[in-house]
């Protein structure tokens, strides 16, 4: 019987350890005007539309240990992302912009800019940090087509919950 | 006996008629030989007129200030040869814009007294310069959208009377009136994301004036050559002279040409527009990088390849 329970115990155990690692740090709706390049992980979330402007999710744990980023709240990845793009990226800053995820937690929306082999392209950069997470939010593409697919960026970016 | 006398005088009579005739060469050769062994007394006078004009220009040359007397100055690289004739350069010198402009100062009046007016005119013209100030800015754009940023900053210099002196792919020349060049300033820069941006003015008030001086003098020094050659009377001395004229009319004209730029660069700032590319590669040693591997992998070069690598 205590075999029993203790097999019981462990299996419950066992499944919401499973059930926490697997579980999403974030939510997004797919806009129609875009596909899923491929079914999202935990960590990534990576969609397009038909002519090349590109979503993608990730998240990047930041905390305690080795191989993960150390904590910084939310002023210092953004001011940290911001110059990395202007001064080493080559990236012109259009405008940056507070936002609000689905869920109400505060981001940063830094749009950028840069020409490449001669034709302008845009560069969406949203950024939400929780304790445990840095997530961002980019899209881009060329200029006249990330224009066309711009209600369809916001629709995702206003659609997106940070979970963790 | 008397034969022998009469003889003796035939001889001695063709000796002062060779004498004569040697002399005559001598003198003829004057022009050709330089200088005569001997002049006749008529000869001796004509010459001593234009050799006194010679000198005297001699001495102007030597009693200017050295500025002045590398306008006489017989280098080899004087160009001489084929000397203009008076006429002609009076004719290039009219032909010449730079004739008509205000810095000249090289005003005549009715009564003949060219070297007051020019130092009169100089004088006032100094006075009314005041500081001379040379306006430069440079702004460095991030690159994006260039060509549509280009033609933004070519619309606002031409609203200002400003013109584009250059243009290429990554860079606009823009002159503009040195008195709107702050303004034009801060709104090339509001074009886009400014990377660098900076400004100067430089003082060249010292370097106008010395020139105006080195002008004033040169004019004044051909003023005196001019009235030199019309009282010189051999071809040779007036060739010289006109050696010399040519030389400080080139100075000049050179002096002259160095005023415009600097009256132009016054009036009109210079702004360059530069669009500068940066990459990780080119960060200096001595700049930071955040060591955060995912930080560098931001940016629209894995983004739009994300869809590749998830395939």
């Amino acid at each position: 019987m205590n075999y029993f329970k203790s097999g019981f115990l462990g299996l419950v155990l066992a499944v919401l350890l499973m059930g926490s690692g697997c579980a999403s740090f974030y939510e997004i709706e797919t806009p129609q005007e875009m596909i899923e390049v491929d079914g999202h992980d935990a960590r990534t979330y990576v969609a397009m539309t038909h002519d090349g402007v590109v979503l993608r999710a990730r998240v990047i744990p930041q905390g305690e240990g080795r191989n993960v980023t150390p904590q910084g709240n939310h002023d210092f990845w953004v001011s940290a992302i911001r110059e990395r793009m202007r001064t080493t990226g080559g990236y012109a800053l259009l405008e940056e912009k507070e936002v609000e995820s689905a869920n109400g937690w505060k981001g940063t929306r830094l749009e950028f800019g840069r020409d490449h082999q001669g034709a302008p392209y845009q560069y969406w950069m949203t950024l939400f940090v929780t304790e445990d997470n840095i997530h961002i939010v980019d899209a881009g593409g060329r200029k006249a087509r990330f224009e066309s697919a711009q209600d369809a960026v916001e629709r995702a970016l206003a659609s997106y919950e940070v979970l963790r | 006996m008397r034969a022998n006398i009469l003889r003796a005088m035939i001889v001695l009579i063709g000796l002062v008629f060779a004498v004569l005739s040697t002399t005559g060469c001598a003198s003829t050769a004057e022009y050709s030989y330089s200088p005569p062994p001997e002049r006749t007394p008529a000869a001796s006078s004509h010459s001593y007129a234009e050799q006194t004009v010679v000198e005297e220009a001699e001495v102007v040359m030597a009693s200017a200030p050295p500025e002045r007397r590398r306008f006489f100055g017989r280098s080899d690289d004087s160009g001489q040869g084929q000397q203009p004739r008076r006429g002609e350069q009076a004719a290039q010198q009219e032909a010449t814009p730079m004739e008509a402009t205000p810095i000249d100062g090289d005003l005549v009046r009715p009564d003949g007294s060219r070297e007051d007016g020019v130092a009169e005119e100089l004088e006032q013209e100094e006075l009314k310069r005041g500081q001379l100030l040379i306006y430069t800015g440079q702004i460095t754009l991030a690159i994006y959208d260039v060509r549509s940023t280009q033609e933004k900053a070519v619309a606002l210099v031409e609203e200002m009377d400003g013109y584009i002196s250059q243009r290429t792919s990554n860079q606009v020349i823009a002159r503009i009136p040195a008195a709107s060049f702050r303004t034009a300033l801060e709104e090339m820069a509001a074009l886009g994301d400014v990377l660098d941006m900076n400004w100067e003015a430089q003082d060249v008030s010292e370097e106008v004036r010395d020139l105006d001086i080195r002008l004033r003098n040169a004019l004044q020094l051909r003023d005196r050559l001019e009235s030199l050659l019309e009282r010189v009377e051999s071809v040779e001395d007036a060739l010289k002279i006109e050696e010399q004229l040519e030389r400080i009319t080139l100075e000049v004209e050179r002096i002259r040409g160095q005023l415009l730029s600097f009256e132009d660069r016054i009036a009109y700032s210079t702004i360059v527009l530069s669009f500068r590319p940066k990459s990780v590669v080119q960060v200096p040693d001595d700049d930071f990088l955040l060591p955060f591997p995912w930080l560098h992998q931001l940016g629209l070069e894995t983004l739009l390849k994300a869809p590749e690598g998830r395939r």
